[in-house]
């Protein structure tokens, strides 16, 4: 039998590190499940034992206070001992995307001067060799997972400061331009006191996650605020094969709590045949958060699943370790305004939001950028004094680069990302309205509008790149139907033709780990010729310079 | 060099048409609905589909179908 507990508000309130989190499960819950995924559980007693193992093995390794180690972990059972292990060791984790190439890698590597690597147990020795060979010239070690598990654990660890820095959260961007959010312990404690205190999450609630482990909201608030509670945490892969299995996974294991981007409930909606076959009944809470919301995605959702109001905007971002403000309990639907933005909600306990234009704050109803100030708040970029001078706005308050404007009643509406707006023969566009619009086709898998500008005389144009459902070969008659439908749709919608309509590959769309659409680099692979040269533009046909 | 269908085809996908609605004669600002940004965009996909360049002061000329076919055949 798991043991019986009830959330002590006041032990809880004087845990000031992770590492105090973890230790203090294990001492008061060691045999309750920590999570689950694939089939396996690991409790809080074997979760500490192994943080412990890979904390001692690191020191021996003379890792220590303030080291940067890398982390290359999918969803599973090894990234926590992994992640928590470097901090007990007095480091600094550095998660990153597993799928991330061997060059963007190195990059973070490099950038925030990682003593080591650590890799799963089941690395290939080929990917091993690889990066060993590439980590030559800027020196640290490799270690497997596995390597650190067999070392047994040692009496004592200079455990870290509530002000040490718990890891590097890098934010999603092409090789390069990464930013590593800088997090301390008094960061993260603070964001997940928040968060658990607006959405009243306890021991008995039971928390779904297929988002990614090493990232924002799947890493903070989805395993984090559990392990913090001592709320049980069922995991999945990012990768699912089926969304479906999301839907399932809720219905089996009677899940209260789950989250997604707007683009997960879009799959679900668009993928399940059968809702009835799923009971999401149990939730309590289905955090719709980290891209924009879709008020038909809602609407769908709940409807098909029958589960009204359960859908909880929520606002917040890799700066603020991840949420800033959340929809609220009470039965109530979302709100949107005539364009379909969607309200984010009440600011959490603690968070300040201001609209502001340049240094001044803008007229109620005005949009300007939203701007926040929480406990939560990084101390700025890693090695980066530009980008972290840029950050803060003044009286402490920190820049989101998001547009936003509160309505009469105070609720705060995010609108389009004033970098991805296209302006288009004078109107202004947000990607947002024509990629809803083609989504609905339902050959139409994703969407991503783009503004193009060839300084010809149409100046800037919407280019859409709609990924097809089915490969090419099985859709050969009708792909030009395809795009010329969607050129009429967006006519008859939105009152004029895009520039160009590509139907493109699956996959086409890049996306960050949360399901932003990554527009940018979307255009730049359009405009240096990266899409023509994968074959990755179905229709129309595009002519490819004979010389190259 | 282009082909006749291949110009029906290219104005189709860019006005949103299907090519049975367009005639070698019909006007492409009258009668087949282009604005001006609309054209230049046609342009624009005959030079990436096409290879085909056309110069600014050329788009004077182009009424209907069968003029932009011309342009895009004496090139």
């Amino acid at each position: 039998m798991p043991t019986q507990i009830s959330t002590d508000v006041q032990e809880l309130a004087g845990i000031e590190t992770l590492m105090d989190m973890l230790e203090f499960r294990a001492a008061k819950t060691p045999d309750r499940e920590a999570f689950w995924f694939n089939e396996r559980s690991t409790d809080f007693a074997d979760l500490w034992d192994q943080v412990c193992c890979v904390g001692t093995h690191l020191q021996n390794m003379g890792i220590g206070s303030g080291d940067r180690v890398m982390i290359v972990f999918p969803n599973g059972h090894e990234f926590f001992a992994a992640f928590y292990g470097i901090q007990l060791a007095g480091g600094i984790s550095v998660p990153i995307y597993p799928g991330s190439g061997i060059k963007r890698a190195l990059s973070i590597y490099t950038s925030c001067d990682a003593k080591a690597i650590i890799v799963p147990s089941d690395t290939p020795d080929e990917l091993v060799e690889t990066y060993q060979a590439a980590m030559k010239s800027f020196g640290g070690n490799l270690y497997r997972i596995s390597d650190c598990l067999a070392t047994s654990r040692a009496a004592n660890f200079s455990k870290p400061d509530p002000d040490d820095i718990a890891f590097l959260q890098y934010t999603s961007g092409s090789t390069g331009n990464s930013k590593g959010v800088m997090l301390s312990h008094r960061n993260l404690l603070a964001n997940l006191r928040q968060m658990v205190t607006a959405a009243e999450i306890d021991n008995d609630e039971v928390i779904v996650s297929w988002l990614p482990v090493y990232h924002d909201l799947g890493l903070i608030l989805m395993t984090m605020a559990p392990f913090y509670t001592g709320a049980r945490l069922i995991l999945l892969p990012t990768t699912l094969t089926r969304i479906s299995t999301w839907a399932e996974t809720i219905h089996r294991f009677k899940a209260t709590f789950t989250a997604a981007p707007d683009i997960g409930y879009r799959q679900l909606v668009r993928q399940v045949r059968d809702p009835s076959k799923y009971d999401l009944s149990t939730l309590r809470i289905a955090v719709n958060a980290a891209e924009p919301i879709r008020v038909k995605t809602v609407q769908t959702f709940e409807q098909m699943f029958n589960v009204p109001n359960f859908t909880k905007p929520c606002y917040g971002l890799a700066e603020a370790c991840v949420g800033l403000s959340f929809w609220g309990l009470e039965s109530r639907p979302i709100k949107s305004d005539d364009n379909g933005n969607v309200a984010i909600g009440n600011p959490l306990p603690g968070v300040e939001f201001k609209i502001v234009d340049g240094s001044e704050e803008v007229k109620l109803g005005e949009i300007g950028e939203i701007v926040f100030k929480s406990p939560s708040a990084t101390r700025g970029y890693y090695r980066n004094s530009d980008a972290t001078e840029n950050l803060f706005w003044r009286d402490g308050f920190l820049r989101t680069g998001d547009l936003a404007y509160q309505d009469a009643d105070g609720d705060i509406f995010m609108v389009a990302r004033e970098k991805n707006i296209i302006k288009q023969s004078g109107r202004t566009i947000a990607p947002r309205e024509i990629e809803e619009l083609v989504e609905d086709f339902h050959e139409i898998r994703n969407c991503a509008a783009v503004g193009i500008n060839r300084n010809d005389l149409a100046g800037e144009q919407a280019y859409v790149f709609a990924e097809l459902r089915l490969a090419p070969e099985n859709i050969k008659l009708g792909t030009a139907d395809i795009a010329r439908r969607i050129v009429r749709e967006i006519h008859a919608r939105l009152g004029f033709r895009p520039g160009r309509v590509y139907l493109v590959k699956k996959q086409t769309v890049p996306y960050t780990y949360n399901g932003k659409i990554r527009h940018n680099d979307l255009k730049n692979s359009y405009l240096d010729g990266t899409l023509a040269a994968q074959g990755r533009l179905i229709y129309p046909p595009v002519k490819v310079p004979e010389n190259d | 060099m282009a082909k006749y269908q291949d110009v029906v085809d290219l104005i189709a996908d860019q006005l949103g048409l299907s090519a049975d609605e367009i005639t070698a004669d019909s006007r492409i600002v009258e009668d087949l609905g282009a604005e001006s940004a609309d054209i230049a965009n046609i342009m624009a996909a005959a030079e990436d589909r096409l290879g085909i360049k056309i110069e600014e002061d050329k788009i004077q000329q182009i009424e209907k179908v069968s003029d932009l076919y011309a342009v895009l055949t004496l090139d």
